[in-house]
């Protein structure tokens, strides 16, 4: 079963951390040399090195993230992310402790049915459109500080997650930290879920807590949908001088 | 509605799309009157801004009309007559609280993105790229406005589009540039490019006093305007290539007291560096190139202010740091806090200190947008503004 306390990134982050680093030097002191030397080869290093430079910065946020993928089969996937709302504990805590309110902050999880205090129901829509549903009990509740919950044995995904809230400096709201731990099973289920789970988990966490702030702080979500459901690049164009409803609207009141 | 979308480099359409809907408490739909084609709008058209999308609609000045309103907008009705500033800022977090209003921590929904370039995210911006929020721009015939109840500005009195539209972006950058500056009486300010915003910095910085302005790019009509309008002493640099040691020499040898770099990443420049960056930019080892950002932070006087309003996207080489450090010079830059400086700029327009229409040189169809980015890109037909209208 997941830790009950706080996570760290473990050790194979680190290790990603390190090959990352040493990639970037790498890269920078291949382009050197290769600005150095000049030339025909001068310019191919150089771009050797680009590319490595390249490649490390654009993996700095997976690395950052989530540990390696080989902790996805079989072992627990742990992570932690801390976010400042511009709120009192209180009024955080309280938002949270209704779980139904967690599948507007939580993504993939479609819906979390509260059975009692501290039973629930949880189901979670995967990219495929399957379904993965499991039990989970409240195992720690202190208002205003903590609240942790786990799977009952049974579920598909054993997992957990702990969410703290803490005063901030003053004037500046509370620090909520929020922890998603989860153990695939072993054997071809494991590696369908891994595979079938919406995002990495350490995004899961960080969204979670963005969504949160943005709700808590400004009433809504941010999305970028000019249109329920659509975003501008997802519009079909329509043939040229059709028109649509407003634009018809505004021309037979003559404006 | 009609739009302008993206569909890679220096290809654009005008095309009809399902009109804008509400779709969060906070949002407006405004009916767009006027709008306008950005310097920075440019980067996207040459292809330089990652995670942009086919499809995508660009624009991120404009106004327009409210026609409808979301249950959580009391400030503004439909009728009511708008600015829609370019960063989306919801209002409550700790950065708007404290003005800075790009900064806004809960308007990008793609704010994973800009972390992983940026180290943070900046607020959402109007089409300008999925990283900073994927939004659907406004050079288009309708928009849907986020955080309506905070951003747009009412205008009431009778000044027409074309005095207040530039309250959405430029205006405001040029201002935030100049007061980046710190200006002080007696001060010589420097600003390389005399595009719109340089243009703004121009006036601005005479606006906050002071003595000289020395405007700098190679096109002459740009030069002509900044010395016309903005009462600024050029500096072509194709006739002074070495610009660092012209200044010097038009300062007494102390160099400005402040530099702008109105300029960006898409900098053109002369010799062996300007080749340089054009090598590093064809192998990926550098996104931009900053022409003026390292002539004007060799030029600047010792413990002063290097203003950086152009727009950088990435990575940069060769820059002094070592004249930023052993000179003492305070760097700043930042997107604009645009909602910081409308309503004082507002006023300062009603009250003619400054006529933002003196460098609108195109008034076109929504419909020619197309061939206007290549019109401004190139800096044809003398464009140093073009105002789109998405009704004509």
């Amino acid at each position: 079963m997941a830790s009950q306390e706080l996570g760290r990134a473990g050790p194979s982050a680190n290790g990603a951390k390190l090959v990352r680093t040493a990639s970037m030097w790498g890269g920078g002191m291949l382009a050197l040399s290769g600005l150095a030397r000049g030339g025909i080869t001068g310019l191919a290093t150089t771009a050797a090195g680009g590319g490595l430079v390249y490649a490390a910065l654009k993996d700095k946020s997976a690395g950052q993230r989530s540990p390696s993928a080989a902790t996805h089969h079989g072992a627990t996937v742990k992570e932690e992310r801390s976010v400042t709302i511009d709120k009192p504990r209180d009024e955080l805590y309280r938002y949270w402790r209704d779980l139904t309110h967690l599948p507007r902050i939580m993504e993939g999880i479609e819906s979390v049915e509260v059975r009692d205090q501290t039973h629930s129901h949880w189901t979670m829509l995967l990219s495929s459109g399957g379904r993965i549903e499991w039990d989970a009990e409240v195992f720690a509740d202190e208002p205003g500080a903590r609240i942790a919950w786990k799977s009952l044995n049974g579920s598909d995904i054993a997992n957990a997650g702990t969410v703290l809230f803490k005063d901030g400096p003053p004037g500046r709201g509370t620090i909520v930290s929020l922890v998603i731990n989860y153990d695939p099973p072993a054997g071809p289920l494991g590696k369908l879920v891994a595979q079938l789970m919406p995002q990495e988990p350490g995004k899961v966490a960080g969204k979670a807590l963005r969504r949160f702030k943005q709700l808590m702080e400004t009433g809504e979500i941010a999305t970028a949908e000019y249109r329920p459901g659509l975003t501008s690049n997802q519009a079909q164009a329509t043939p040229d001088g059709t028109g649509t409803e407003r634009t018809i609207a505004m021309a037979g009141a003559g404006i | 509605m009609k739009a302008l979308r993206w569909y890679g480099r220096e290809n654009l359409k005008v095309e009809t799309v399902p009109d804008p809907e509400i779709v969060n408490p906070r949002d407006a739909i405004v009916r767009i009157t006027s709008t306008a084609i950005c310097g920075s709008d440019l980067h996207m058209y040459d292809g330089y801004i990652p995670t942009m999308h086919a499809g995508d609609i660009l624009g991120h000045e404009f106004m327009g009309e409210v026609v409808e309103v979301g249950s959580g907008v009391a400030n503004l009705k439909p009728g009511d007559r708008v600015v829609v500033p370019f960063t989306i800022s919801c209002g409550a977090c700790f950065f708007c609280k404290n003005q800075l209003w790009s900064a806004c921590e809960n308007t990008n929904p793609n704010a994973e993105m800009a972390e992983a370039l940026f180290g943070h995210t900046t607020a959402g911006i109007y089409g300008y790229s999925h990283m900073t929020g994927g939004y659907a721009g406004g050079q288009s015939q309708y928009a849907r406005v986020p955080f309506a109840d905070v951003g747009p500005l009412k205008i009431e009195s009778d000044l027409t589009d074309e005095q207040v539209l530039f309250l959405s972006d430029i205006l405001p950058t040029g201002y935030m540039a100049a007061e980046n500056c710190n200006i002080q009486p007696g001060d010589t300010v420097a600003v390389w490019g005399c595009g719109p915003v340089g243009q703004f910095a121009i006036q601005s910085a005479y606006m906050l006093g002071a003595e000289r302005v020395i405007a700098i790019d190679r096109f002459p009509e740009r030069l002509e305007m900044a010395g016309r309008v903005g009462h600024a002493e050029p500096l072509n640099y194709e006739l002074h290539p070495d610009v660092v040691d012209e200044l010097k020499s038009r300062t007494g040898g102390m160099g400005p007291d402040a530099c702008i770099d109105a300029v960006g990443s898409e900098a053109h420049g002369t010799g062996m560096q300007y080749m340089y960056d054009r090598a590093m930019q064809a192998v990926r080892m550098e996104s931009d190139r900053p022409t003026a950002l390292r002539q004007a932070i060799q030029a600047c006087r010792k413990g002063g202010h290097v203003s950086v309003p152009g727009v950088y996207g990435g990575f940069i080489n060769m820059v002094p740091m070592g004249s930023v450090v052993n000179k003492g010079l305070t760097l700043k830059s930042g997107q604009t806090h645009v909602q910081r400086y409308m309503p004082k700029l507002l006023g300062a327009i009603e009250a003619g200190e400054i006529d933002p229409t003196s460098i609108v040189t195109h008034r076109l169809p929504l419909d020619d947008a197309p061939d206007a980015y290549r019109t401004f890109r190139d800096k044809q037909e003398g464009c140093v503004k073009v105002i789109l209208n998405p009704w004509a």
